[in-house]
């Protein structure tokens, strides 16, 4: 077996540095960071009748002097104007009050997963990720046949007898929860599950023997416990839900605007491209805050990894 | 009586002229902060079959890993057969090693792990075909060579494990805890097996354990480790009757210590008096100045029962019987002595046990001779 | 416990229900025979036939299958590149940045992205020519953006789990890293690169926001077909639609997890 030339190992792992870390992270600065930077600075500027439709932020006027012009204007919009206002707030109490119905129907949901014997346990996690794979659109679609008002659940409730006309669902703030639920409920439940299967049985028991009612042991120790798991399911279905478009433009009415949808309109019907920008921007500004709790919360996940 | 040269050519580590067949030299590791290694030098020779003996974190792994070429040291050299392969990387030393996991690959059969060290070296088919056939017939796992890992039990994982690191006929092998993940009996039979497959082949053995039963039992020489640094290196007997050092001695097997000063020096003998009160007279190695401190230390099975209490009390304590463990053929009597402390002791129960003379509070006098123990200094 | 979880499982019950009777109606009335989609008539399988005829419709299927592919494919790779830097790589400078690049697109809003892409290519095609007009490349590049992240996150939970001394093992008897890599590690996480793939290809395929952003005037994908067809109401050629691609879907999942239990 004849020695080959020496060389340091760490040759190796420079070069697994260079492309393992290089190359994602190249790809991310481009096409993820830098357009951030370019929405902040298509906000700064007007909208015109051109190509792009906006006014270039700077531009060397005569003799080599940069001229750079801010405008600040869509932001005062955003900040004055009530329909954008009540956009974001619509927006935000839409994801607050669907995270929670999430977190009512997944909790348990995940609790009976996660204690369910180990071969019914794949069966039915399969069952919780099988509609994630199916397409969001045609999920939220579905919805639509059921909620209108001939639509099949007031058949039904007609048929039982429950109520004599059809109510109104379909195109309101209703059918909205009930879409957003629909859809997010998988993001809930997965990391929930996660945190929960991961939970120490003996701990439970410890509690028990130590004088603690089942309550009790759920109250001081599981949920305690999987708090990580409440957090991170929690931002998963808060964050995106924010910015939702698909949903409210199906599902809701003109009582629940909401300002993915609005930015959308902004865009594509009315082509002021820096005020939709500026929207993007509040909009990324104001879910900074959940996105850190949710990194933190994500560090402490894997740092209690054994 | 082997004679001078049958003695150099079992224990070439007494032969100054001979040359260490792998040369640890002052091989230090860091993580961060941490030194796993701590300025290690070692010399193994040919056809040892050494041990790297310590408690857990004490960074015999990763003096072992350093070896592989898995780790790469943060100072010092290693040399294997005069050649210095510090920079040469685990994938062209003639190492092999065992995983403690045994690390068999799941998607290969037996026969493709076992052959997959052979088809890195490129080696033509016919030859391949032979090597694997003739390190399943050693470890007779002949019949498993189309099953996967997951179809095999422990005790034959590790044959499995052990014929593809053997296939390559590395000088050297290492086995980082190779009977670790294997029941007590399997231990017991397989212990023998490794050695007399050791011995068979000729082959350098370097392993790693943290039981102090194995090492003894397979070893040629041991080297105890604490804290990165190597605290003694000798052969099994000479780390339990001779121990250089508190450590080994606490960490091999029970000792009982007694601490005290050095009073007076006569010959290879020093009277030490002692916290419990007695003077021992005890064999030192070592001259001793007066006034030293040092720690006697004497195994429980060294001591006995004595018949009568002599006026000076030289290697003798009085007690009280505490607790007795009986443990089938020995018995171990703790005696509670004279300053409050406990002292160990082990009898071979000669007599069944229900004519035993030792009872719980009889009071009792311990002896031991100046050549049972040893004197320590630090 | 055993008498507690009545109510648990009527809740399980309850939330199982919620989440496959829309799918199930759906199904059953892409069979219906009327147009109006929501009153039963009888059995027929017409609109299936009206559907294949649909030229625009298997056009914008075509491009999108083919996005969600190539999508797929590069995703994979960048995806799991991102996941050796996380898992073998505990200590570098920049990570928590890195991190924290992986982690956005999970959870940024669909409508961000899209809007932020478009911006980006636009005025890279102004300042450097690139690229010239917006279609397939740049809704594939949009994909893979977001799409990576989902693959890191499978590939790294595989990664993290794989018993590091195989690799070791191999690199002793004799394989170079790029070896062990090719012959250990790759065989070993496969299945969670197929299912990285099979997530980024569904996801492509199920993109509405983003694609409508970045996709230019030729460039119609198949959401966007479906969504300008749902906003006309129900419609029962969607319905037949939707069927086949859960029955695609449930296929795949079904195929995907046969052989990740075969490999074990």
């Amino acid at each position: 077996m004849a020695l080959p030339q020496p060389s340091r190992p760490a040759a190796t792992q420079v070069l697994s540095r260079l492309v393992n870390i290089g190359i994602p992270y190249l790809w991310l600065g481009l096409f993820f960071l830098l357009p951030f930077v370019i929405v902040l600075q298509i906000s700064l500027a007007e909208p015109a009748l051109a190509q792009p439709p906006y006014t270039p932020l700077w531009q060397w006027i005569e003799d080599g002097l940069l001229q750079i012009q801010l405008n600040l204007q869509n932001f005062l919009l955003v900040g004055e104007d009530s329909l954008y206002l009540s956009a974001f707030l619509n927006s935000l109490q839409v994801a607050l009050i669907s995270t929670l119905l999430c977190l009512l129907l997944g909790y348990p949901m995940a609790y009976a997963i996660a204690t369910a014997p180990e071969r019914l346990r794949v069966v039915l996690l399969m069952l919780i990720i099988l509609p994630f794979w199916t397409s969001f659109l045609i999920r939220v679609y579905a919805w639509i046949g059921i909620l209108k008002s001939n639509g099949l659940l007031n058949d039904f409730l007609i048929w039982l007898g429950l109520i004599d006309s059809p109510l109104t669902i379909l195109h309101t703030q209703t059918a909205v929860y009930i879409g957003v639920v629909y859809s997010y409920l998988p993001f809930m439940i997965l990391p929930l599950y996660a945190n929960l299967t991961r939970l120490d049985h003996g701990l439970l028991e410890a509690a028990a023997d130590l004088g603690c009612r089942p309550f009790c042991g759920f109250m001081r120790v599981t949920l305690p416990l999987s708090m990580a798991g409440i957090v991170a399911g929690s931002m998963l279905v808060f964050i995106p839900v924010v910015g939702e478009f698909v949903i409210p433009d199906l599902l809701g009415g003109p009582q629940s605007l909401m300002v993915g949808k609005l930015l959308w309109t902004e865009f594509f019907s009315n082509k002021d491209w820096p005020l939709a920008s500026a929207l993007a921007i509040v909009m990324l500004a104001l879910l900074v805050i959940p996105f850190v709790m949710m990194q933190r919360w994500q560090q402490r996940m894997e740092g209690g990894r054994p | 009586m082997p004679t001078l040269a049958e003695n150099q050519r079992l224990e070439p580590w007494q032969d100054p002229r001979a040359a260490p067949y792998l040369r640890v030299d002052r091989v230090t590791k860091k993580f961060g902060d941490v030194y796993a290694v701590d300025d290690v030098s070692l010399d193994i020779f040919k056809g040892e079959f050494f041990s790297l003996l310590g408690s857990s974190g004490c960074g015999k792994s990763t003096l072992l890993r350093i070896l592989a070429g898995l780790e790469y040291p943060s100072a010092g050299r290693i040399y294997i057969d005069g050649v210095d392969v510090t920079d040469v990387p685990a994938y062209s030393r003639p190492v092999n090693m065992m995983f403690q996991s045994y690390a068999l690959f799941p998607h290969m059969s037996v026969e493709q792990n076992v052959e997959f060290g052979l088809k890195q070296d490129r080696l033509p088919r016919s030859e391949r075909v032979e090597r694997v056939g003739e390190m399943l017939d050693l470890l007779k796992i002949t019949e498993l060579r189309k099953r996967r890992p997951d179809q095999l039990s422990g005790g034959q994982r590790q044959r499995v494990a052990l014929a593809r690191s053997l296939a390559k006929h590395p000088k050297l092998l290492l086995l980082d805890e190779p009977l670790g993940a294997l029941d007590k009996r399997l231990r017991e039979n397989t212990q023998f097996e490794l050695v007399n497959l050791q011995e068979r082949l000729g082959i350098t053995f370097v392993t790693v354990t943290h039981d102090q039963e194995e090492a003894m039992t397979m070893s040629t020489r041991i080297a105890v480790m604490d804290a990165g640094q190597i605290m003694q290196v000798d052969t099994p007997t000479a780390i339990y009757e001779f121990p250089t050092c508190r450590f080994v001695a606490e960490f091999i097997g029970s000792v009982n210590l007694f601490e005290g000063k050095v009073v007076a020096a006569e010959g290879d003998e020093v009277l030490v008096e002692t916290r419990v009160g007695r003077p021992m007279r005890m064999r030192s190695f070592h001259p001793l100045v007066l006034g030293t401190p040092v720690t006697i230390a004497v195994r429980p099975e060294k001591m006995r029962l004595s018949q009568e209490d002599r006026e000076d009390g030289v290697n003798q304590l009085q007690g009280v019987v505490e607790d007795i463990a009986y443990l089938g053929d020995v018995s171990i009597y703790r005696v509670r002595i004279g300053d409050g402390s406990l002292v160990e002791m082990t009898l071979t129960n000669v007599q069944p046990r229900t004519e035993q003379a030792l009872t719980w509070e009889q009071e009792v006098v311990i002896e031991w001779s100046p050549t049972s123990g040893v004197v320590l200094t630090e | 416990m055993k008498r507690r979880r009545w109510p648990l499982l009527g809740m399980l019950v309850f939330g199982y229900a919620f989440l496959y009777v829309p799918i199930v109606l759906l199904i059953v009335y892409s069979f219906n025979e009327s147009r109006l989609v929501t009153v039963w008539s009888g059995f027929s399988t017409r609109w299936y036939a009206e559907l294949l005829r649909n030229q625009q419709l298997l056009d914008a299927a075509w491009l999108s299958v083919r996005i969600a592919a190539t999508n797929a494919t590069l995703a994979v790779v960048l995806g799991t590149l991102a996941a050796n830097a996380l898992v073998r790589h505990p200590r570098f400078r920049g990570r928590a940045g890195f991190e924290l690049l992986l982690t956005a697109p999970l959870v940024m809003p669909d409508v961000i992205i899209g809007l932020s892409l478009l911006l980006l290519f636009v005025a890279m095609q102004q300042g450097i020519g690139w690229p010239a007009g917006r279609g397939f490349t740049t809704i594939t590049i949009a994909h893979i953006t977001f799409s990576m992240a989902y693959v890191a996150v499978v590939v790294r939970a595989r990664l993290s789990q794989l018993d590091r001394s195989l690799e070791e093992a191999a690199m002793d008897l004799g394989a170079r890293p790029l070896g062990v890599y090719r012959m250990i590690t790759l065989p070993l996480i496969a299945p969670a690169l197929l299912s990285g793939w099979l997530l980024a290809f569904t996801l492509s395929l199920d993109d509405l926001v983003i694609a409508s952003f970045v996709a230019g005037p030729g460039s119609t994908t198949l959401p966007m077909v479906i969504y300008s067809s749902v906003r006309m109401g129900v419609s029962p050629q969607i319905n037949a639609l939707a069927t086949l691609i859960v029955l695609l879907v449930a296929l795949a999942v079904i195929v995907a997890g046969l052989s990740m239990r075969q490999r074990r």
